[in-house]
């Protein structure tokens, strides 16, 4: 088995590692920030609604 | 057969229904829950969305089609897992809120006749029509599903294997056997992806390392080492496409529906995404493994690859377990299937347009005698014994995907989009899917699902732009979002 035989798959598999494990990542992160929002919320009391606004008052 | 084998899948199977029949009497307060309270937590949405989605497709065809073509069909995966991410990203936690306040709606139908305040039925009647359509379909991939593993387990013909696969789910379809144990979709679930995972490991161990393994697969062809071997820019275009049937998918958009609040979007995306991509990586592994593996004596069918494998690497024992649990997963999803066509025929059809006063118990024998009728709809469909899982399965991909999808998204980010344009969208998406499916040569190669999203875009632009625009109520939702 020499190196140019070896590389080729690695370089197929490549192309499916990172797209895929970078949608994952990207869930992942999603779901940290979502829930430092909500810890921030908690916190300062204040709800934000959907689009990520803080309610007005008067 | 192993002795071992075929016992321990006897047994597993007779588990599951006296577990099913146990659980019977609780279904219609567990339906309930799942079903009308929104109350899906984050996990179970996310599993149950994905084991729905996945089940005779990720363990015989994916795997199949990389074990006859190689490492070229992998742009499925990677169009797949774009697509899923997108539709979690994008549609989840929007369709559940707009679901909520359009009249609590449940089903795809319920949404699109309530979001646009379509008291004509006409809406409902044509998605359901569509619905019926592609499900049988579906079903029949299923079915095709059933027959392989018990003509590669027990060595029967393909048409009594067949048969025998569509009387056992005919029958736990009327029991309703399955819809009181979704929990058993969970641990199904949970058992595919240790399958899918350790089947290929153990195969490298096999090989002794990976080296060796690849060496293997090019002794038996090189190019199937190679992403871009025989691979037009139609060809890529195709598999990449797969990702935007995500949008259009009734039986996942129904569990983003029933998760119980916007707010768990994110953790079960995460829960959802992670398990598809290894699930996904895991499939493609295990054709590709299957390669090497079977160069001495290759498979008659590609879609055996899976089962083949299971049988020659675990311990009999196991082995009857994992076969037992595909079968059922296959049954599960093709019976969900069965019930969504029957509701759909006894509810839009036959109550919505022939008999509005039909008492509740004429519902249910006109959607027993629906399940049959649509059985045999998909048993007609799968009896072709070249019927190859994949390839049904992206008709009604394509189907579903074309139809919905550009209405589901449109309907939720575009205020001007307005019933005829809703009505365009799905019914040139259907026809599109269809026709496209038969033609061929130059850009009629793509996969059929591409063109059907463009052309039911453009229509639903088109059409609600022709239209009076909607009503301020209607409107007054959207700014509500």
């Amino acid at each position: 088995m020499n190196m140019e035989e070896m590389s080729l798959p690695l370089h197929s598999w490549f192309w499916l590692i990172v797209p895929m494990f970078s949608v994952f990542l990207l869930s992942i992160l999603n779901y940290i920030m979502s829930r430092s929002r909500k810890s921030e919320s908690s916190r300062t009391g204040i709800r934000k609604d959907s689009d990520g606004n803080e309610p007005v008052s008067g | 057969m192993n002795t071992a084998t075929v016992v321990t899948f006897i047994l597993y199977l007779c588990a599951l229904i006296a577990f099913g029949i146990l659980f019977y009497r609780f279904s219609e307060t567990l339906s309930d829950y799942v079903l009308g309270g929104r109350k899906l937590k984050s996990g179970v949405a996310a599993l149950s969305a994905g084991a729905s989605d996945m089940s005779g497709w990720l363990l015989l065809g994916l795997p199949g089609a990389v074990y006859a073509a190689g490492l070229n069909q992998i742009w499925i995966a990677i169009g797949l897992s774009i697509g899923a991410f997108l539709n979690w990203q994008f549609v989840a936690a929007r369709l559940r809120a707009l679901t909520e306040m359009t009249g609590n709606a449940i089903t795809l139908p319920d949404y699109l006749e309530q979001r646009f305040e379509d008291r004509t039925r006409v809406l409902r009647i044509v998605t359901a029509t569509v619905i019926l359509l592609f499900f049988a379909l579906y079903t029949a991939s299923g079915l095709v599903a059933g027959a392989k593993l018990f003509e590669s387990s027990f060595g029967w013909g393909y048409e009594p294997a067949l048969l025998a696969g569509a009387a056992v789910i005919v029958v736990y379809t009327f029991l309703g056997v399955f819809m009181a144990v979704s929990w058993t979709d969970f641990f199904q679930g949970i058992l595919m992806f240790l399958a899918l995972i350790t089947a290929p490991i153990m195969l490298v161990f096999f090989f002794e390392n990976w080296g060796t393994l690849v060496a293997g697969v090019a002794e038996v062809d090189a190019s199937f080492l190679d992403v871009y071997h025989e691979m037009t820019l139609i060809g890529i275009l195709s598999l990449l496409a797969w990702g935007l049937g995500y949008f259009g998918q009734p039986h996942i958009l129904a569990r983003f529906m029933a998760i119980d609040s916007p707010k768990s979007v994110p953790k079960a995306q995460m829960i959802g995404i992670g398990w598809m991509v290894f699930a996904l990586f895991g499939a493609v592994f295990v054709g590709f493994t299957g390669v090497a593996y079977f160069a001495e004596s290759p498979l008659p069918d590609p879609e055996f690859v899976f089962l083949v494998m299971v049988q020659e690497l675990f311990n009999p024992w196991l082995a009857g377990i994992l076969l037992a649990a595909i079968l059922s997963a296959v049954m599960s999803t093709v019976d969900s299937q069965l019930l969504v066509c029957s509701s759909a025929i006894a509810e839009d059809f036959y109550k919505g347009l022939l008999r509005p006063s039909a008492k509740n118990r004429e519902l249910v024998w006109v959607g027993r005698i629906s399940v049959v009728a649509v059985a045999l709809v998909a048993l007609v469909i799968a009896w072709n014994p070249e019927a190859m899982v994949l390839e049904l399965v992206a008709w009604a991909w394509a189907g579903f995907g074309a139809s919905f999808g550009p209405v589901i998204l449109l309907s939720l980010f575009w205020k001007r989009m307005t019933l005829q344009g809703a009505l365009a969208g799905v019914i040139t998406g259907a026809v599109t899917v269809l026709v496209w499916h038969y033609l061929e040569g130059g850009w009629f190669n793509l996969y059929e699902i591409l063109p059907g999203f463009l052309f039911s875009a453009a229509a639903i632009y088109v059409f609600s732009m022709r239209s009076e625009p909607p009503s301020r109520s209607v409107t007054d939702k959207m700014d509500g979002m």
